[in-house]
């Protein structure tokens, strides 16, 4: 292909390909946004202590909790639940656009004091403008050190998503197989009997690894109501030092 | 016997095949991906290749790239520059697999999101896009330039 006239018929080619791809994305009501954000700033970090409290419903939404001594709360009797602020918060799902009118959100990320944070975003209908449809339900992220104390005290399951030939290699101890794509099939055999209200932490093989943010979703949507996602997944945990299982490791 | 390959090669009898497997293949990857764009940003999220800001733009625009080329690949004058479009696009894909194998990602590609059967990473998906670029690589290269006549400017923009 030595003729110039050529190359300048597949630059044009690619450049309205270009055109017209962005724009049925942006006149499509599910459009992905231009700039993807990484993993860790499209949802909440939500606290071990929260887990632990007694104030999830069964289905996940919270109700106005105790004004708490703790320097880590947020809420207080004085204040009351901010819908619109919660709705924000939890609105970053992972290909959000936002309109421009809305005013940013809270950001969490390396925040001291971390807020408390529902487990679910679901709201009363009447408090979400109307122009939003009610956000379904999702699963929050959970720090390495919450995990690890809450792995101590044995009061939470962890859910390995990812397929089996690397669950059996590795996993973390105690942890139990249900990768995403066979959920439908496993659910029965590995739920069955755990209660809705069982803390649950789901985690992959990275902090960019969508299998344990599906999953989490997935559970949430089934009812359980302390659903929350390890993002640094397990090669955060193994560098951290914390315990493994599996034909890989080392006795 | 080499002249004999290389006539048939040339030949218009294989220009069309060539030209008519692309086309399909390469409009059936891009229908998927353009139906359900986020499947394919997370693939290519999978493969720690580009930043991760830039996935979504990518998963944009690729498969309306590879959706044009692969129609204007079926136009007599323009399939050289389609297939040019194609034949990047394979080297990148084919350089992708490749790096993903070398790393021991364990992941899809992400290539045919319509197909229900997971395309893992693999020799036999490297194989197969070498099998594509080399039908791009004779549409290009190898087709005669009397099959593509009248490539100037001006018949480039006519249909």
């Amino acid at each position: 292909m030595r003729n110039p006239s050529q190359i300048a018929c597949s630059v044009c080619i690619v450049l309205a390909a270009t055109v017209v791809g962005l724009t049925a994305n942006a006149l499509r009501p599910d459009g992905l946004p231009l700039i993807r954000k990484p993993l860790r700033e499209t949802r909440t970090i939500v606290a071990k202590e929260y887990l632990l409290s007694e104030t999830q419903t069964r289905h996940g939404v919270m109700e106005q909790a105790p004004r708490q001594p703790s320097a880590i709360s947020a809420l207080s009797e004085q204040e009351p639940l901010q819908s619109d602020s919660v709705t924000k918060v939890a609105d970053q799902t992972i290909h959000e656009k936002r309109p421009a009118e809305e005013a940013p959100p809270v950001s969490l990320a390396g925040s001291t004091s971390r807020k408390l944070a529902m487990l679910s975003v679901k709201t009363p209908v009447e408090s979400v403008p109307a122009r939003r449809p009610p956000k379904k339900a999702e699963a929050l992220f959970t720090t390495l050190d919450d995990a690890k104390a809450l792995f101590d005290s044995g009061e939470a399951l962890f859910l390995d998503a990812r397929p089996i030939e690397d669950f059996d290699y590795e996993h973390i101890k105690g942890a139990v197989y249900l990768y995403f794509e066979e959920l439908d099939k496993l659910y029965e055999q590995v739920l069955a009997g755990i209660d809705k209200a069982r803390i649950i932490i789901t985690y992959c093989s990275d902090p960019e690894c969508t299998e344990a943010v599906k999953l989490g979703d997935e559970l949430v949507a089934r009812g359980h109501t302390k659903v929350v996602i390890l993002l640094e997944g397990l090669p955060g945990w193994k560098d951290a030092g914390y315990p493994t299982e599996g034909k890989g490791v080392a006795e | 016997m080499r002249w004999f390959l290389y006539d048939i090669l040339r030949s218009r009898r294989v220009n069309i095949i060539c030209r008519l497997s692309l086309a399909v293949v390469f409009a059936l990857a891009a229908v998927g991906k353009i139906l359900d764009p986020l499947e394919f940003s997370d693939a290519v999220a999978a493969f720690r290749i580009l930043p991760i800001t830039w996935t979504n733009i990518f998963a944009i625009t690729l498969p309306w790239i590879e959706l044009f080329a692969a129609v204007i690949l079926l136009m007599k004058r323009m399939s050289k520059s389609s297939g040019f479009i194609l034949a990047l696009l394979n080297i990148i894909f084919v350089a992708a697999i490749s790096s993903a194998m070398a790393r021991g990602l364990d992941i899809e590609c992400g290539c045919f999101t319509l197909s229900k059967a997971h395309d893992k990473v693999g020799w036999g998906l490297l194989a197969r896009d070498c099998v594509l670029l080399a039908l791009c690589l004779e549409v290009v290269f190898v087709a005669d330039e009397k099959i593509t006549r009248k490539s100037n400017i001006a018949d480039c923009l006519s249909v």
